[in-house]
């Protein structure tokens, strides 16, 4: 690592130091007070002088939290930042970000151990804390009141006050509506696919359709839908049951028609009968394309259930109703609140079919090439 | 043409598949309307006025025979009274005659009375016409212009105006259409039977006919009627009645039943104590009746002991239980229009009743097709009713107009173009960086699949309004738009363009390699050709994303332009095949936008077409 690199993060933080002796808030001219701020400051300035995989490490949280602390010296004010604020926190955030670009630079280790973990980590761990700051240190900073956009301590506090309502709006959401309707659209998906994989018509006639209505905003179909089934979760669920069709079917049938022919002949060689054929070469072959379209699914019906919500105004449950009731009532840290819980949920979710699609399909290319 | 076919022959299959599925998603809407008894048309039964006016100077009994025929069998009575068996004149109270004012419409020029009917001149003798229309399915709410109203088939009136088909209203099949909508709160009928009254101040009735040419019209203020009597034998000892008719409305408070001249009260009595679960003992208003403890009749001696206006029961009746006591009469049943008297009428007497309100049928239609066809609103319409509907939803506005549909059409063009250009600029770029600048990718690849789990979607309403503050609003400027559909629309070109810039022969990299390329040259020489195909893919499916995130952010405007806003307003304002012929609409929409970026593609990377 050249020590020219280290410059730009160790000019940030000097700036940051510089920060130090400046006014804080407007109201009144005195500094970032306190003892931790220098002590951080300095940790980072020494480790930052001595580059190295774990000093800029420990440069970087040394700096994310000394970032921290005057947007938490403000906070209690209510006044709007002066120079010494916007020094500090734009500073050691640079520094932070310089850091972790330095962090993910450095030498190319060949043995996997903890230092090769700490350089694959640390720099996606950075990310969110980074951005989470800039918002938090713009809203302190600016004293944006919370009506117009709230804190992130606004959220936070918000989501420990509201927390079992908004569990019980994520089991309507995400039981009822999502993992219902995933459930019926891909088993739906799965035969129907099936189905086109034996008739070389419907794959003449209705791939192509299925290909346009990709390119179909199906959401509009929602207050259709909320007429035909109800406005409570049932018409919900049959957005995510549509949502997830088109993409299942068209995954499913490549899967089953897209196999190595040298299989099929091989099977053919041991006079192996169609349903075989079917059983241990095709349906294994779609396995992949399944998970696939079941990760493009969770996505997708995430967010189609969320616009469902908003399109068919019905019982007041759900995170997309409390979402767009909460925005319309400006109680926005409610809707951040709710926004957290469904992000958590469908993260949640991505993950246990990321989980499952490498348990159940380890044996494929994909994967392998990956281990190797 | 050999590839067109099947495909022609499937979405015929799934257009005809609308009609079961019009049936499927229709009848139990029209099951329920049929069974909701809020839904049904009342009618209040009162004494049936002479269908002919009889001669001055008859006696009472010749009078009901001329005039109801000899086989008529109830209490003649007059302004709600029995009329005495020896009264000779006066059977009827003319109001006065009525002028023609319109085709349709006649006029009395004084205020109209609470009850009267209306007589025709028919060769000299004054027959009986019959009032009667019909309100809506769903009442206005000043959005609605699609209405139904049952069997009616009249002329429509609204807030006491004649309405003409054509210049106020377009008929299609039961359902009336308004050019504008009719505003919240105002009354709207459809007449059923020969006339209605269009306004009771000036005495103004509108009727079904066009006209009755060279007629007179009289309205009478009351006239002799027959008052039918109670069903059920009057022998002393029985108790149990019955109305005419079934399905009493339990809650009506007009209702007459006569005994002899005497008005049967109807009064439910409360106790002066409250049924607490520990009182026994009660007082009423009445010292006889009939006292019915939820819904149940209590007998005399056996459930409970009176003292003159006080009982006392044998058993504590429950906490909360509903203690009533009914003095002459109580409605036992009211499906089957049954009631209990206190005491049964004397032999001889006569028990008859003057009014009563029951339900007569579901106001959607007598079957359920009826009521199918009925439905303001149908969750999937038959595809014929779209087809017709095309027309005059593409006139519906002059091009003037924001709300004309192929501006609309164009604003949500110009939204999702603006964000697909806005999110592949910044999916490239990110591509780019990644390809460049490999770390990169791992930092921020993690989150940039997160962002598209979070669903942000929601965040528009929250956008729209910080957007605001800075003075951008949706009405002047598309950059709300273009930034929701931007963030649905980064990612698929985020990865499909990162895998193209990868997707390069190690080959071709060891060639460009040997001829000493700079990496600039590498860049642009075979990485991006490489990755056209890859970031054209992208391109298509954000194409797709940024119309819904366009329609998303539309729908949560409310600058009354672009389809989204359209979708909402046709469903807030119940025309279901105006939504249908707007997904039609997007859906053709989103196919021609991605056939566009196909042929964008075809245009700079002609070399494709090959491979």
């Amino acid at each position: 690592m050249s020590r020219r690199a280290t410059l730009f993060p160790l000019f940030a933080l000097l700036a940051a130091a510089a920060g130090w002796f400046l006014p804080l808030a407007q109201s009144d001219g005195a500094g970032l007070g306190g003892w931790l701020a220098p002590v951080l400051l300095l940790i980072a300035l020494v480790s930052c002088l001595v580059p190295g995989l774990v000093t800029l490490t420990v440069m970087v949280f040394a700096a994310l939290a000394g970032a921290w602390l005057p947007v938490q010296e403000l906070q209690g004010t209510g006044s709007q930042a002066a120079g010494g604020y916007w020094l500090l926190l734009w500073g050691q955030l640079l520094a932070a970000v310089g850091g972790a670009g330095l962090v993910s630079l450095s030498e190319q280790e060949v043995e996997p151990g903890w230092r090769q973990r700490l350089r694959v980590l640390v720099p996606p761990a950075v990310v969110p804390v980074v951005l989470l700051l800039v918002w938090q240190g713009l809203v302190i900073g600016f004293a944006v009141p919370k009506g117009i956009f709230p804190g992130v301590h606004h959220v936070v506090q918000q989501l420990q006050a509201s927390l079992p309502v908004l569990l019980n709006d994520s089991y309507v959401t995400f039981v009822q509506e999502v993992a219902l309707g995933l459930l019926i659209g891909v088993s739906a998906g799965f035969l129907a696919g099936v189905a086109i994989s034996f008739s070389p018509f419907l794959q003449r006639g209705f791939l192509p359709l299925a290909v346009a209505f990709g390119a179909v905003p199906i959401v509009g179909l929602a207050p259709v839908l909320g007429r035909a089934f109800g406005v409570d979760w049932e018409s919900k669920a049959a957005v995510v049951v549509i949502v997830t069709f088109f993409p299942v079917v068209l995954n499913i049938v490549q899967g089953l028609l897209h196999v190595d022919p040298l299989k099929l002949e091989l099977l053919r060689a041991y006079a192996a009968r169609p349903y075989e054929v079917f059983l241990k070469v095709r349906l294994p072959n779609s396995l992949p394309y399944l998970f696939n379209a079941l990760k493009i699914g969770v996505v997708v019906a995430v967010i189609s259930v969320i616009v469902a919500e908003f399109l068919i105004p019905g019982p007041p449950r759900g995170l997309g109703q409390r979402i767009s009731l909460s925005a319309r009532q400006g109680a926005f840290d409610v809707a951040f609140a709710a926004i957290v819980v469904s992000s958590v949920f469908s993260i949640v979710m991505y993950s246990v079919v990321s989980f499952l699609e490498r348990v159940s399909t380890s044996w494929h290319a994909s994967h392998r090439g990956e281990e190797g | 043409m050999r590839n067109a076919l099947p495909v022609v022959l499937t979405l015929v299959v799934l257009v005809l598949l609308m009609y079961p599925l019009a049936l499927l998603f229709g009848i139990p809407l029209a099951r329920r309307d049929m069974e909701d008894s809020r839904k049904w048309l009342r009618e209040a039964a009162t004494v049936q006025p002479a269908p002919v006016i009889p001669a001055d100077g008859l006696s009472l009994p010749e009078a009901i025979a001329s005039s109801f025929g000899t086989e008529a069998a109830g209490v003649p009575v007059m302004d709600g009274t029995a009329l005495a068996p020896d009264e000779t004149a006066g059977w009827v109270d003319w109001l006065g005659e009525m002028l023609p004012e319109g085709d349709s419409v006649w006029t009395l020029a004084q205020p109209l009375p609470d009850s009267f009917e209306a007589y025709v001149n028919e060769g000299g003798d004054w027959r009986h016409l019959e009032r009667g229309s019909v309100p809506p399915a769903l009442p206005p709410d000043g959005n609605r212009v699609r209405f139904t109203f049952g069997g009616a088939e009249g002329p429509v009136l609204l807030d006491g105006v004649f309405l003409r088909e054509g210049e106020h209203f377009e008929l299609e099949g039961a359902a009336v259409t308004f050019l504008e909508p009719p505003p919240f709160g105002s009354q709207l009928l459809r007449i059923e039977a020969e006339y209605e009254v269009l306004d009771a101040e000036t005495g103004t009735l509108a009727f079904n006919e066009p006209t009755f040419p060279d007629r007179e019209l009289r309205v009478v203020a009351d006239v002799l009627s027959l008052a039918p009597f109670m069903q059920g034998e009057v022998n002393g000892t029985s108790r149990e009645f019955a109305f005419p008719a079934p399905l009493i409305i339990e809650a009506d408070r007009t209702r007459q039943v006569w005994l002899d001249g005497r008005l049967l009260s109807d009064n439910a009595e409360r106790p002066a104590e409250r049924v607490d679960g520990t009182v026994r003992a009660f007082t009423f208003e009445s010292d006889r009746g009939l006292v019915v403890l939820d819904g149940t009749l209590q007998e005399e001696g056996r459930d409970y002991a009176r003292n003159g206006p006080e009982i006392e029961f044998s058993s504590v009746p429950a906490r909360n239980a509903q203690l009533r006591q009914y003095r002459d009469y109580w409605l036992s049943d009211p499906a089957a229009g049954a009631v209990l008297l206190a005491e049964p009428p004397a032999e001889g007497s006569r028990l008859w009743t003057t009014r009563y309100v029951y339900y007569l049928r579901p106001a959607c239609g007598a079957t359920v097709l009826e009521c199918f066809f009925a439905l303001p609103q149908h969750p999937v319409p038959f595809p014929h009713w779209i087809a017709e509907r095309i027309g005059p939803f593409f006139e519906r506005y002059p091009l003037g107009d924001e709300r004309n549909v192929m501006r609309a059409t164009l604003y949500t063009t110009m939204g999702t173009v603006s964000a697909l250009l806005l999110g592949a600029a910044l999916g490239v770029f990110l591509a780019v960086l990644f390809v460049i600048f490999r770390p990169l990718e791992r930092t921020l690849l993690p989150w940039a699949i997160a962002s598209q789990t979070v669903p942000i979607i929601a965040l528009v309403p929250v956008l729209l309004l910080v957007l605001g503050n800075f003075g951008i609003t949706i009405q002047t400027s598309l950059l709300p738009t273009a930034l929701v559909g931007a963030y649905l629309c980064f990612f698929p070109v985020v990865v499909s363009t990162t895998k193209g810039l990868r997707a390069v022969e190690p080959l071709v990299l060891d060639l460009m390699r040997s001829y000493a390329a700079s990496k600039l040259e590498v860049f642009w020489r075979v990485r991006l050709p490489a990755a056209t195909p890859f970031l054209f893919t992208g391109l298509k499916l954000g194409m797709a994303a940024a119309l819904v995130g366009a329609l998303v952010a539309e729908t949560e405007s409310n600058n009354r332009r672009g389809l989204g806003y359209q979708i909402l307003g046709q469903v807030q304002s119940g025309s279901v095949a105006d939504v249908w012929i707007l997904l039609i609409i997007s859906a053709v929409l989103g196919i021609v936008l991605v056939g566009a970026v196909s042929l964008v593609q075809r245009i700079l990377a002609p070399w494709e077409r090959r491979a």
